[in-house]
């Protein structure tokens, strides 16, 4: 168990330095250079060579690789060219947003897709299991942000209910962060619910299939007691282990969602990063979410290794 | 989302049959046909629009569906229907072209990757890794930000962000098929590494590439109408769905016909190309747990 | 004993709620997200939005572009133009309660004149020395006459921060200002939102009706209404023209509009580098042809439902320096047929580039249509922000749909669009007779004078054609109607003074 910690972790951290370099690379490759950018409405060259120098976008770039990582590891990770603001303290503040919308879509998925792969397992071939798989081909091929813009369209448009974007800190008002988070958990959830239903159903069907699950029936067991204490614990173990996964996928797949509904995220801060060319800020974000992918893979082995009872000698 | 085909490593997937049985699979013939309708509405544009796509009619700004128009007009006067007919184009050029430059570039790597093994496997597979730990869209952003806003750069975006997806894929297909008796047979009789990968292993891996391929061309699309919508794809006029729902967010009260028909054709070919993958997928392993 | 203690957090809490119900907060909604929160580094517009609560200046306008007091209570010329006194508001103290004073406005003025990246060195360029002459009195001493100077201090140029934190924070002052406004900063969360504090101390501090204001970053003008409308946020600005009906008709806001100074405008390329040398930028009947072939109205009714204003001057007709004698030129197709067979032509390429957010690309489209009707071929190069700039700044286009923010006196616009040194003349025009009007009228302080300069630089600007302008956006601030007293302000701003809640 911690030996595997360890292997894993040792893959991770060079592919998470790989990472590094090519995110740093890619400065070199968009055009348009950041200190341009900047400028407002009134530009002038010596304004531009100056920020040039000061944020040394003229050293070569391995000089500013290096430099880089040295504050990262110092815990600093650079300051926003645009806003003169410190990056670690926005990645502070939009972490938790990122972070609680993942959450909740992932409760959505697991309300709507567990139970939807358990029954189209227990009725295969009927119109249950032919409805559901509809519903997971429709949760892959909807585009998230349309669903979401049609969500708008019902909820804030027509009927007024909930908001049409923006974000409230739970802290300061649980009930106005939950109906911001909505719509949004409700687009990024349903998603994700196709794909855990898929595996959900395939994962027990495989299991009912189990020879143990034979002999149980054919001893006579209730079907319900085969499906809750044996079936059902086997299933769900690759499916925990999706759903870790999942959740690294929710993280980025929230880019549009938060473009969509105006939440101020991770996911909005890359693209905003990258239209405005702040490069340290496309940097740290693009590195803390392979971090956290990553993370999210070892926890995923971690689990299967936890849940699988073979697999733990 | 990650769509990657859910087939265990099967035993022995052979090039032929292959078809004969996706031809059987329903989900296989009926998503083909949607892609095929797709594909005969891109090509048969320009006799079935009723109008230029571009052409504006000043005084039919946001109407809604009525006889002249079927699907609507836009801000800029311009009818729906012709524009989501066009659009198909667009679509489809991003699915396709996005596909061959992963495949071009991807699956060779694999295959290498996978035979060669050692050092080569190492630097190719840790190169994957690292592209496939930053977020696909992110990826696609970026790079499509880096070449311009354009059809064919977003295209090219696409594609270079699905890369390792194939990379990984052609890897772990060729390492179960180099394992093969066959394949030591061909060795042993004196063949070329080139010779074997190319005319061996690589007919032997493609039915899961062909299912993954499907199944990320429906992505493609996906990211294809993202792009647009953030303003890195097809450049206005030339009509794009992913552009169409951009501009759409703006009049959701006054005319929401704007967001709906784009939203539809892009849900319909992705659902097209989603069911010929899981129709291909089914076709791959015919013995399974129902 | 148990009972004791909760009614004693019970009596407690609803005390501090009844506080706290006391304190007014203002929510408004922003289109964009400031960049540095430094008067002398600062080149947003959305930062000008926020300064307006936190940074008082020397001068202010009034809706009617006139100069008036501020932290400046009244000010005096010398004959000869070449220095102006200022009388400075008494009692005055910085957030930090560093006093204001002359030494503070000569602080103020060098550090814009000298920090390294100031974006403030154009604006106070003939200021070459300010004296002290009192606490309360300084005397700017200029190289050259500049009437301009005054409407130059009412922006970010004579925003005064507090001497003893620039000082103390060097580089990261922008990251918690300290200025002499009526609020003052208290947090910054990156692209989400930006909160301040009525500053007890400020001058005028009775006028001053909110306790605490919250400008949140919503850049989807449809989402900020409908945040207005759902009572999320209690103002939002710039609403979408096609907008406005929903505000109208919503018996819970009330639409506050305002003409405005901004402009937008079709450059074109007329010098700089390789694509100058196109038909377009060496011959100026082709520019006066496509200014025919397309409709200005039709622009305004289909992209903005005839909410803006239509024009072809670059300053608006609101100034008192606008030429009335340059009526807008109706559409004529014929004409500009006429004009291109002229220039020896019959179909002419033009590449149009842009930034690619909706308006102007709405706008673009409506352009390349039209224009095709006349025989110019348009291709449409829309551009993400920071290449568009990019190209921008370096000349590198054919033609480009700008946008000016616009100021309230006529120079910097003009200067900086069409003097040969202007700081936005990326296209490279030159003009030498212009050049010598626009520096004259700068020095001018006889209005009719003035005018008089600024007809015949109108003329030759509307000649050449470096730049079509094409329409002045007008403001639409959408509140909810228990905002009492927003003002509109011909720079689109929210002043916070006379700004309270309805009791």
């Amino acid at each position: 168990m911690v030996s595997l910690l360890f292997r894993r972790l040792a893959v991770a951290l060079p592919t998470l330095l790989l990472v590094s370099m090519l995110v740093f690379s890619l400065q070199k490759l968009l055009p348009g250079d950041p200190a341009l950018a900047l400028a407002g409405e009134e530009r002038s060259p010596e304004v531009i060579e100056y920020l040039r120098e000061r944020y040394r976008l003229n050293d070569p770039i391995p000089v500013q690789y290096a430099a880089w990582l040295g504050n990262l590891v110092q815990g600093d990770f650079g300051t926003s060219i645009r806003t003169r603001l410190p990056i670690g303290a926005m990645l502070m503040e939009k972490l938790p947003v990122t972070i609680e919308l993942a959450l909740l879509s992932m409760l959505v998925a697991l309300l709507i897709g567990l139970p939807l792969g358990i029954i189209a397992a227990l009725r295969p071939g009927s119109a249950l299991d032919y409805g559901a798989s509809v519903f997971s081909l429709a949760g892959l091929s909807i585009p998230n942000f349309w669903l979401g813009i049609m969500l708008i369209l019902l909820f804030s448009v027509h009927l007024g209910w909930l908001p049409a974007g923006g974000y409230v800190p739970f802290l300061e008002d649980p009930l106005a962060n939950l109906r911001g988070m909505a719509m949004p958990a409700l687009v990024l959830g349903t998603g994700t619910a196709a794909v855990i239903m898929r595996h959900t159903r395939s994962a027990m069907v495989s299991a009912l299939g189990q020879d143990f699950v034979r002999t149980a029936r054919a001893k006579g067991v209730e079907r319900r007691r085969i499906v809750l204490r044996h079936a059902l614990p086997n299933a769900l173990i690759p499916v925990v282990t999706l759903g870790t996964l999942q959740f690294g996928e929710l993280l980025a797949g929230a880019v549009l969602t938060e473009q969509v509904f105006s939440i101020p995220g991770f996911g909005k801060m890359i693209v905003d990063g990258v239209f405005s060319r702040d490069y340290a800020v496309v940097q740290a974000v693009v590195l803390c979410t392979a971090a956290i992918f990553l993370l999210m893979s070892l926890a995923a082995d971690l689990a299967y290794g936890l849940l699988n009872p073979r697999l733990r000698s | 989302m990650s769509a990657v085909a859910t087939s265990a490593a099967p035993a022995r997937p052979r090039a032929a049959g292959f078809l004969a049985r996706v031809l059987h699979e329903p989900a296989a013939v009926f998503g083909g046909l949607i892609v095929l309708f797709f594909i005969a509405l891109a090509l048969a544009a320009p006799l079935i629009a009723p109008y230029d796509p571009n052409a504006s009619d000043w005084m039919a700004i946001r109407q809604a569906p009525d006889a002249a128009h079927w699907f609507g007009t836009d801000d800029l006067g311009r009818d729906i229907l012709s524009r989501i007919i066009y659009g198909t184009r667009a679509s489809l050029a991003a699915g396709i072209v996005a596909i061959l430059v992963a495949l071009l570039i991807g699956v060779p790597l694999g295959l290498l990757a996978g035979y060669a093994g050692g050092i080569v496997d190492v630097l190719i597979s840790r190169l994957a890794d690292a592209f496939l730990a930053m977020p696909f869209l992110v990826l696609a952003i970026a790079l499509a930000a880096f070449l311009g806003p354009s059809l064919q750069n977003a295209m090219v975006a696409i594609g270079l962000s699905a890369t390792p997806i194939f990379v990984r894929l052609a890897r772990g297909q060729t390492l179960v098929v180099s394992a093969e008796d066959y394949i030591a047979a061909a060795k042993s009789q004196g063949i070329g590494p080139v010779t074997i990968m190319l005319g061996h292993v690589l007919p032997n891996i493609l039915p899961p590439i062909v299912v993954q391929a499907s199944l990320t061309m429906a992505v493609a699309v996906l990211a294809e109408a993202s792009l647009a919508f953030l303003g890195l794809g097809q450049v206005p006029p030339d009509p794009s769905w992913g552009s169409m729902l951009d501009v759409a967010r703006q009049f959701l009260g006054e005319a929401p016909w704007m967001a709906i028909w784009p939203g539809a054709a892009i849900i319909l070919l992705v659902i097209g190309f989603n069911l010929l993958g899981d129709g291909c997928n089914d076709a791959l392993s015919p013995v399974r747990g129902d | 004993m148990k009972t004791a203690r909760r009614f004693v957090l019970a009596v407690s809490a609803l005390a501090m709620t009844a506080l706290a119900a006391q304190a007014a907060t203002l929510k408004v909604g922003t289109q964009d997200d400031p960049d540095a929160l430094d008067p002398a580094l600062s080149g947003t517009y959305a930062g000008r939005f926020i300064f307006a609560s936190l940074c008082d200046k020397l001068v202010d306008i009034s809706p009617d572009l006139k100069i008036v007091p501020q932290l400046a209570e009244s000010w005096e010329w010398a004959p000869d133009g070449r220095s102006i006194t200022f009388s400075l508001r008494r009692g005055v103290t910085f957030h930090d309660g560093t006093p204001f004073d002359g030494e503070a406005v000569k602080f103020n003025i060098e550090r814009m004149k000298t920090l390294p990246d100031s974006k403030r060195k154009a604006e106070l360029a003939p200021v070459s020395a300010v004296e002290v002459i009192a606490a309360d009195k300084v005397r700017f001493a200029l190289s050259e006459p500049f009437v301009p100077l005054l409407a130059n201090l009412s922006d970010r140029a004579g925003m005064m921060v507090s001497p003893k934190a620039a000082k103390e924070k060097g580089a990261d002052f922008a990251a918690a200002p300290v200025c002499a406004g009526p609020y003052s900063f208290v947090e910054r969360k990156s692209r989400d939102l930006i909160r301040v504090k009525k500053y007890p101390g400020y001058w005028n501090a009775g006028k001053i009706g909110y306790d605490e204001v919250v400008y949140y970053y919503v850049p989807d003008s449809t989402v900020r209404l409908q945040r207005v409308r759902a009572n999320d946020l209690d103002l939002a600005e710039r609403i979408a023209p096609t907008d406005l009906k929903t505000v109208r008709e919503d018996g819970n806001l009330a639409l506050h509009a305002g003409q405005g100074v901004a402009v937008s405008h079709l450059m074109f390329n007329v010098g700089s580098g390789e694509k100058a040398k196109g038909p377009f930028g060496q011959n100026e009947t082709l520019r006066q042809a496509f200014e025919l072939a397309i409709d200005r109205n039709v622009i305004n009714r289909v992209a903005f439902n005839g909410e803006f204003l239509a024009d072809n001057q670059m300053i608006p007709p609101s100034s008192p320096f606008y030429s009335k004698a340059h009526p807008i030129p109706a559409r004529n197709v014929a004409k500009a047929k006429e004009l291109i067979a002229k220039a020896g032509m019959t179909r002419v390429q033009l590449e149009l580039t842009y930034e690619n957010a909706l308006a102007d690309g709405r706008v673009a489209q409506i352009v390349q249509s039209m224009a095709a009707e006349a025989g110019f071929d348009v291709k449409l190069q829309p551009l993400e922000t920071a290449s568009a700039i990019e190209r921008y700044l370096n000349g590198n286009f054919e033609a480009y749909i700008g946008n000016w923010s616009g100021r309230a006196d006529p120079d910097p616009t003009l200067v900086s669009f069409f003097a040969t040194t202007g700081s936005q003349n990326v296209n490279k025009f030159s003009n030498k007779e212009l050049d010598t009007l626009l520096m004259q009228a700068r020095a001018e302080s006889d209005e009719a004078k003035r005018k008089a300069l600024y007809e015949k630089a109108t003329g030759i600007y509307l000649t050449a054609l470096s730049s079509i302008p094409l329409y002045h956006p007008n403001w639409f601030f959408a509140a909810r109607k228990n905002v009492i007293g927003v003002a509109m302000y011909p720079d689109g701003l929210l002043r916070l003074d006379g700004l309270k809640p309805a009791n």
